[in-house]
């Protein structure tokens, strides 16, 4: 697997690199030195709720502070070195930028799905002896597992380089919103499928991804469209649809309604051949009888029903909703809600307008939103990788990823996963620190081992484990390595022949006086997505104090030791990343 | 309920807890003082009954009720299904009317052991067949779901063990807990692999990032800057912070501790090769080691079953049996294992008529199980009819809130009402 450099598709950073060079904490020193003089932009009509009714005009604070939010939010987050730019190019500049159309033939690092499974007709397949069958089978299902791994690490590289940020963070929405799971559907291709659909149609018209996914293969087969026929109907999708796709839970549709969705959708199925699998719509198994959907009578087929759907308020308040909440991480009250799904109404559902217009909000710029969402664990894994500069191999970002709770392709169940503070545990808290620490480097195959170890190790020492036998012991210590994520992570690290290979210290070339403060304050500055608190940075300076004093590197020209700073340096960004500030962006 | 005085701190439990405790506190972790491990301190016993736990087994996807505990003596069953009645000359009969489903042999050792309780026809008034908006309501024990209040558990926990609650009074096992143990005080403890519960580096310098960090006076940082200048900046950062630094706090005082009991665990009861099976194990653990935990939260999935039924569903069962049996089994070894109930419950069950696909659309009312040493054994609650049926489901008989306010009062011997926001009785399965 080979490694990926971070952001080689973003503009020539070298003019904004100038505009604060030198500066310790430079990201708030842009800032204060805008405050003096702040940008004015006008809000718009969505300025509701915020400032004085009838002022078009809101001042929108513009800084490194908000730069970083933007990209944070509409991308997988920004190297500190690039952000200066956009503070200078302005809000517009940024959205316009990140809403540029770009031809998705040119975006080279999905290529198109080739089935290269063997394959067998079915006839022929009769005649085969069981072991052949049995051949045959794994010959299919290795083919599977390798093209649906290629399908996860394009997608986490693609959005780790950046080509095109706010379409793959739109997709990842609607993969969470249209979800369908590998587990059900089984097969890569149609996955693909879905996905090419989603990203192509990110931000374009929710309409038109409904229609699309009321013909998408892998969902119909996902929810049990394919085997929804008149006089036998399957509710499954139609509920999922009403609930989860359009109107949401408790939006007012009733039993009756769900019932006839179904019906409505009899008929639509998948028919299967070699490479993949098609939509096919079958008359003979569909109910063309007299269906009442939501107050609308007539002979509805899928199409109708969509129709139907798209034109209830209650559609469009959902898919505002849906839309700001994913985005901003907090509630937003139902005023901002209306106006916003008014916005989709009027536009006929057109995404991008919808971005738009919130990416300009001074309201998604305010002290609630900005630095409050919890980082996902795409987010946080591909955040960081960003933030590092790149250099992480992808399958160890959708793997880790996976073990954090998110699995591309895989969500727990139909609603997609549940964001926010639900992402969370104790333990999954824990995980994400030594994620981290593999990605710097601190964490590998030996540290894990050495984990395990000593950790038995104590236990014996203790006697807790006095009526263990040796072999008992040992077995007991196999048995955990094979239950420790980190055992495997660091694995698939070692498989891709990871090396931490940028020194920390390099990162720190700019700072011109090696004070405790000053490095700290570089650090935070660069592996963290949001503001790091006074108290955080506190703590940061007590502890690399600590760190060089054991080391006996208390002295001056710290930094140009480089064979001592650099394991204290790395130490302490393992410790930055594992800390509460690390999981917000 | 004279078996109710059975209940009691067992002799080994406590043994065992404080051999346990002197490790953890005594040599490699000099910071976790006898505060943190709060379960051997008077206070937190002061309220509620040593040694009992509370173990919730959740079928996730809305359980087929009619093929767990299948009435084959009811007309109304083969007359609204034809492929997804089980085996009908392999059913484990319970009476003339129901029966266990043929895999759930265990189950049926269980009951004719007087070990469990079937809770029939629970749900709640108005249900809806969404998964999701009906998951919320068994989570929260509330019609209006999580718009209007905490998991049950989480608010069982604020209300039982208040402030004194330790990190590990609440312990879901597996991936991502669900809402049920979720309070908006106290993030929640879940463990995926105990063993590997910890976060790699220095124990107290991890401890510094915690609440602890606030001790950290600010210096003339530009955050502190911000603030002297009183600009109300980073509001919702600092509130996400600090719901954060507590689960910090909670995963550094828990890990050691869970990491201990599991990986010290030894057993002779053999566990099944399933998900299920190894976080049961894992409980099992906990249990034996008397890590203070009072609520174990525990998923199963799969139970979604719109199509082909019989055979899936069929799996589960078989993998449910097994894997709950030798938990069971488990448990009696030991005095706090015999202090456990186990419970076995799902968001709805399914519809009665078959749908085209040979499976079953989302339904309401199903049953619940209860199991333990210390439960009277025996059937609670009223079958639902299959005939008299709302848009085609079952009719609930028995609110399941009343069987969470029997274990809130009868267990942890705390306030059903204040926790449920309602009285909704209580049955005699305790």
């Amino acid at each position: 697997m080979s490694d990926l450099s971070a952001s080689s598709n973003r503009p020539d950073v070298a003019a904004g690199g100038a505009f604060c060079r030198g500066a310790t904490v430079w990201r708030s020193c842009v800032r204060w030195a805008l405050l003096a003089c702040p940008l004015t932009l006008a809000a718009g009509a969505l300025g509701s709720g915020h400032g004085t009714l009838g002022s078009d005009e809101v001042p929108l604070a513009w800084g490194p502070r908000e730069v970083e939010h933007v990209w944070n939010r509409a991308g997988f987050g920004i190297r500190s070195e690039e952000i200066a730019q956009w503070v200078e190019a302005g809000p517009e500049a940024l959205v316009d930028h990140l809403l540029l159309p770009r031809p998705l033939d040119g975006q080279k690092i999905a290529k198109p799905y080739v089935y290269r499974a063997p394959w067998i007709d079915a006839v022929e397949y009769e005649q085969r002896t069981i072991e052949e069958r049995r051949v045959y089978r794994n010959e299919i299902k290795k083919v599977h597992t390798r093209e649906f791994r290629r399908l996860r690490v394009d997608w986490v590289r693609r959005m780790a380089v950046g080509e095109d940020p706010l379409r793959d963070r739109l997709t990842l929405f609607w993969h969470g919103v249209f979800t369908t799971s590998y587990t059900t559907v089984r097969d890569p291709e149609a996955i693909a499928h879905q996905h090419a659909t989603l990203r192509r149609g990110a931000l374009g018209s929710y309409e038109g991804l409904l229609r699309a996914m009321l013909r998408d293969p892998a969902m119909l087969v996902y929810l049990n469209g394919d085997k929804n026929r008149k006089g036998k109907p399957n509710e499954n999708l139609a509920r999922e649809v009403m609930e989860l796709f359009s109107l949401g839970q408790g939006s007012g549709y009733s039993e009756l309604d769900v019932k006839d969705a179904a019906r409505a959708l009899t008929g639509a199925g998948v028919r299967r051949d070699r490479n993949h699998m098609h939509y096919r719509f079958q008359s003979r198994h569909h109910d063309d009888g007299v269906k009442a959907i939501l107050g609308v009578e007539g002979e509805h087929g899928p199409a109708d029903l969509a129709t139907i759907l798209v034109a209830q308020p209650a559609c469009a308040t959902f898919i505002a909703k849906s839309l700001l909440e994913y985005l901003e991480g907090a509630d937003p009250d139902s005023e901002r809600v209306d106006d916003y799904a008014g916005k989709l109404r009027s536009t006929g559902y057109d995404i991008a307008h919808f971005m738009r217009t919130l990416l300009l909000d001074p309201e998604f710029y305010s002290d609630d939103v900005i630095g409050a969402r919890i980082a996902s664990p795409v987010d946080f894994v591909v955040g960081s990788t960003v933030r590092l500069g790149g250099g992480i191999p992808p399958i160890f970002l959708v793997e880790a990823a996976a073990v954090l709770g998110q699995d591309l392709f895989r969500p727990p169940n139909v609603k997609g996963w549940e964001e926010g503070v639900s992402w969370i545990s104790t333990a999954s808290f824990m995980q994400r620190g030594n994620v981290a620490g593999a990605m710097l480097g601190r964490i590998d195959r030996k540290s894990v081992r050495r984990d395990i170890a000593s950790f038995m190790d104590e236990l014996e020492e203790e006697g807790a484990m006095v009526e263990m036998s040796d072999g008992a012991m040992e077995a007991a210590g196999a048995g955990q390595a094979k239950r420790d994520e980190m055992s495997r992570l660091t694995r698939v690290l070692k498989d891709a022949k990871f090396k931490p290979r940028r020194a920390i210290f390099r990162w720190l070339r700019e700072t011109s006086e090696d004070t405790n403060s000053a490095i700290v304050a570089a650090l935070a500055d660069r592996l963290l997505a949001v503001e790091p608190p006074a108290e955080a940075l506190g703590m940061l300076e007590q502890r690399l104090h600590d760190l060089r004093l054991a080391a006996g590197e208390d002295a001056g020209g710290f930094l140009t030791r480089v064979k001592a700073s650099e394991p204290i340096l790395r130490e302490l960004c393992h410790f930055i990343l594992s800390l509460p500030e690390a999981q917000l962006h | 309920m004279t078996k109710r005085s059975n209940f009691h701190g067992g002799a080994e439990g406590l043994s065992r807890r404080s051999v346990l405790q002197a490790g953890a506190g005594g040599l490699f972790m000099p910071s976790l003082a006898a505060g943190a491990l709060g379960a051997g301190t008077p206070e937190a016993g002061a309220n509620a009954p040593e040694g009992r736990q509370l173990v919730l087994i959740q079928l996730s996807g809305g359980n087929d009720g009619l093929s767990t505990i299948v009435p084959h003596g009811d007309d109304g069953l083969g007359s609204q299904r034809k492929t997804t009645i089980p085996d009908r000359s392999k059913l484990l009969k319970i009476d003339d009317y129901r029966a266990f489903h043929p895999m759930l042999g265990a189950f049926r050792a269980e009951y004719d052991a007087g070990r469990l309780s079937i809770v029939e026809g629970c749900g709640y008034p108005d249900p809806v067949r969404s998964h999701f908006k009906s998951m919320e309501v068994w989570h929260t024990g509330s019609t209006r779901g999580r718009a209007a209040s905490d998991g049950w558990i989480g608010k069982l926990a604020a209300q039982a063990w208040g402030r004194l609650a330790e990190p590990l009074s609440v312990v879901h096992f597996g991936g991502r807990a669900p809402y049920s143990v979720f309070s908006s005080t106290h993030p929640p403890v879940a463990v995926a692999s105990p063993t590997a519960y910890r976060w790699m580096g220095e124990q107290d310098v991890y401890a510094m990032g915690g609440s602890a960090i606030c001790e950290h006076e600010p210096s003339a940082e530009p955050g502190a800057l911000a603030q002297a200048n009183g600009e109300p900046r980073n509001a919702g950062r600092d509130r996400a912070l600090q719901l954060l630094r507590k689960t910090l706090d909670d995963a550094r005082e828990s890990s050691e501790r869970v990491r201990r009991a599991a990986g010290t665990y030894q057993t002779d009861v053999e566990y099944p090769t399933s998900a299920l099976s190894g976080s049961l194990r894992d409980v099992a653990a906990l249990i034996s080691g008397g890590v203070g935990t009072r609520v174990f939260s525990v998923l199963d999935g799969g139970y979604d079953t719109h199509s082909a039924q019989l055979g899936r569903h069929s799996r589960k069962m078989s993998t449910l049996s097994s894997a709950v049996g030798a938990f069971l089994k488990d448990l009696r070894r030991s005095e706090a294992g015999r202090n456990t109930v186990v419970v076995v419950f799902s968001e709805f069950g399914r519809r009665v008529a078959e749908n085209g696909s040979k499976g079953h659309d989302h339904g309401k009312a199903g049953p619940m199980l209860v199991f333990g040493a210390k439960v009277n054994g025996g059937l609670y609650g009223e079958h639902p009819s299959l005939t008299e049926l709302d848009g085609g489901d079952l009719v609930h008989t028995t609110d399941f809130r009343s069987v969470y306010a029997t274990l809130i009062e009868r267990l942890f011997q705390a306030d059903a009402t204040a926790v449920l926001g309602g009285d909704y009785g209580r049955l005699a399965f305790l």
